[in-house]
């Protein structure tokens, strides 16, 4: 446990180092700030919706994609190798780097949630959805490194995969009728948004479903980027 | 007797096999070796004869193999995490955080291992970087990469160590260097398993030596011996005219022609000829030594 605490905090100094993370964390609070300002002074309360739902949804990939960086950054170097034959278990310090920026995105979720107060749902409502939508840093964290081979490639491939979890925003300046509407679906973030759009709507047991997709959608993502990583690192 | 030999056996291999996935050929086939308590022990051969993949099986990099591996008197696959506490491993091409310092480095490095290590900067001052201690690797030039590579390997002071060409990339002094510590390094008791292309370093440093071709062993004996078998049983006699005189070394104290002309007073060199490590190389691997490098290299 020692080890994969050293890891994380090596992890830490890393990315602050280059100041990425602090940048992100600041605009995160800014953000935040501005939006639960605006609610709390009763400005354009017709935004309060869907500046909640944008803020929740756009940020999470670009935490996954800061610890990606980091094992691409290793892979590049062959520091990896010093670390495979580190009495530190690889499985280990994987899990830690991808629950460590899962745990950040979630607190930070609730935070601006419970903050904000823009949409007034109870807690066991938001947790499904926002559980879906932190499983995108996963999905980052391992996707990136097991397919790119050097950094220019986990940027781009990075934006791909930013844009395929982002993109589920449309869905909230499109009519809920039109017919293009369930091309949306194709992303895990979309049925997480029709979840919160269902539970407001009081469909409990359509938010509930739509979640619960989102959540084995993400979920199977996920295991298909660990096999990916993995079988990379045999390589 | 047995029972001595494999008390002495720190690493023990029997037909070793490991195939990589979707490649016809294996890249180790059925390769036996034992490598002694405090022996250097040279891994030699071209490239993708199977070196560095028996150096990742015995790192535990490539943990699926055929054949049975026993070192320091366990299976390998029994070995937990504690086996790395025991094993040192420098790699060929240096590896380290490059936005961090030298002390950084080491000391993550060292975060990492339940024994205690040596202080970085004594660990920088055997490979003469005790005044890079703060400066961030990525100003570092590749030898002093490759020195503080080698430091890492052996700054938790483990008992087997790997060393994949140690010298690459250092200049003649630091190469050395490197080599004087590594024989420190056996004379205080550790095991040393060395892969390498430079000849210089095999013959200095390796009590045995192992020549692998298509992922089997050609050859495995002392650096002597296998000259000895490769080589011609004669000295050469040259004299300042510029010619030379070849003579059987043996019953060479009774041969008058030779002695004749050691009396004449006109010898300047005698030189055995006996083939050096880069002829066995050839001769074993059916690979010329500069082709090897080169493709290491590339």
């Amino acid at each position: 446990m020692k080890r994969v605490l050293n890891v994380i905090r090596h992890d830490i100094v890393s990315i602050t180092r280059d100041s990425v993370m602090v940048n992100i964390v600041v605009m995160l609070l800014v953000l935040a700030v501005a939006a639960a300002t605006l609610r709390h002074m009763g400005l354009y309360p017709e935004w309060w919706h869907n500046t909640q739902l944008l803020l929740l949804l756009c940020y999470m990939p670009g935490m996954g994609y800061l610890f990606a960086m980091l094992i691409v950054d290793e892979m590049d170097s062959g520091v990896n190798q010093a670390l495979l034959v580190s009495p530190a278990s690889a499985m280990a310090v994987l899990c830690a780097r991808v629950a460590l920026p899962t745990a950040f995105v979630l607190i930070y979720a609730f935070a601006f949630i419970y903050s904000a107060q823009a949409i007034d749902l109870p807690f066991h409502h938001w947790l499904l959805p926002v559980l879906t939508l932190s499983m995108s840093v996963a999905w980052v964290t391992l996707l990136v490194p097991a397919i790119s081979r050097d950094k220019v490639k986990a940027l781009g491939l990075f934006k791909i995969l930013n844009l395929y979890t982002a993109i589920a925003t449309v869905g909230l300046f499109i009519p809920q009728d039109a017919w293009y509407r369930p091309v949306l679906w194709l992303t895990p973030a979309s049925w997480s948004l029709n979840g919160i759009e269902a539970f407001i709507a009081s469909q409990e047991a359509a938010g509930y479903a739509w979640s619960f997709g989102g959540l084995l959608f993400f979920g199977a993502l996920v295991a298909h980027a660990a096999w990916l990583y993995l079988r990379r690192q045999a390589q | 007797m047995a029972v001595a030999k494999i008390a002495d056996d720190i690493i023990s291999v029997t037909d070793l096999n490991y195939r990589y996935a979707g490649q016809a050929r294996p890249a180790v086939a059925g390769v036996n070796f034992a490598v002694r308590r405090g022996e250097v022990f040279g891994l030699l051969g071209p490239s993708g004869a199977g070196k560095s993949t028996t150096q990742k099986v015995l790192t535990r990099q490539q943990r699926s193999f055929g054949g049975q591996v026993t070192i320091m008197g366990k299976p390998l696959g029994a070995w937990g995490s504690d086996y790395f506490e025991r094993i040192g491993v420098g790699f060929e091409l240096p590896n380290h955080y490059l936005k961090f310092t030298a002390r950084e480095n080491l000391t993550f490095f060292a975060s990492l291992y339940a024994r205690p290590s040596r202080p970085p900067a004594d660990m920088l001052a055997l490979v003469g970087l005790e005044a890079y201690l703060d400066k961030k690797v990525e100003t570092f030039s590749k030898g002093m990469r490759m020195r503080l590579n080698f430091v890492r390997a052996l700054q938790h002071d483990p008992e087997l160590i790997f060393l994949d060409e140690p010298t690459a990339g250092l200049d003649p002094v630091n190469a050395g260097i490197v080599k004087s510590l590594i024989a420190d390094l056996a004379r205080a008791g550790k095991t040393i398993v060395l892969t390498t292309h430079n000849m210089n370093d095999v013959d200095q440093l390796c009590d045995r030596i192992s020549f692998m071709v298509d992922g089997r062993f050609a050859a495995l004996d002392t650096p002597d011996a296998l000259k000895s078998a490769h080589g011609r049983r004669i000295v050469r006699v040259g004299t300042p005219d510029g010619t030379a005189q070849d003579f059987s070394l043996d019953g060479l104290g009774d041969n008058a022609e030779f002695l004749a002309l050691l009396r004449t007073g006109r010898v300047d060199r005698i030189h055995s000829q006996e083939a050096s490590l880069d002829q066995v190389f050839t001769n074993v691997t059916g690979h010329r030594l500069d082709a090897a490098e080169a493709g290491a290299a590339a």
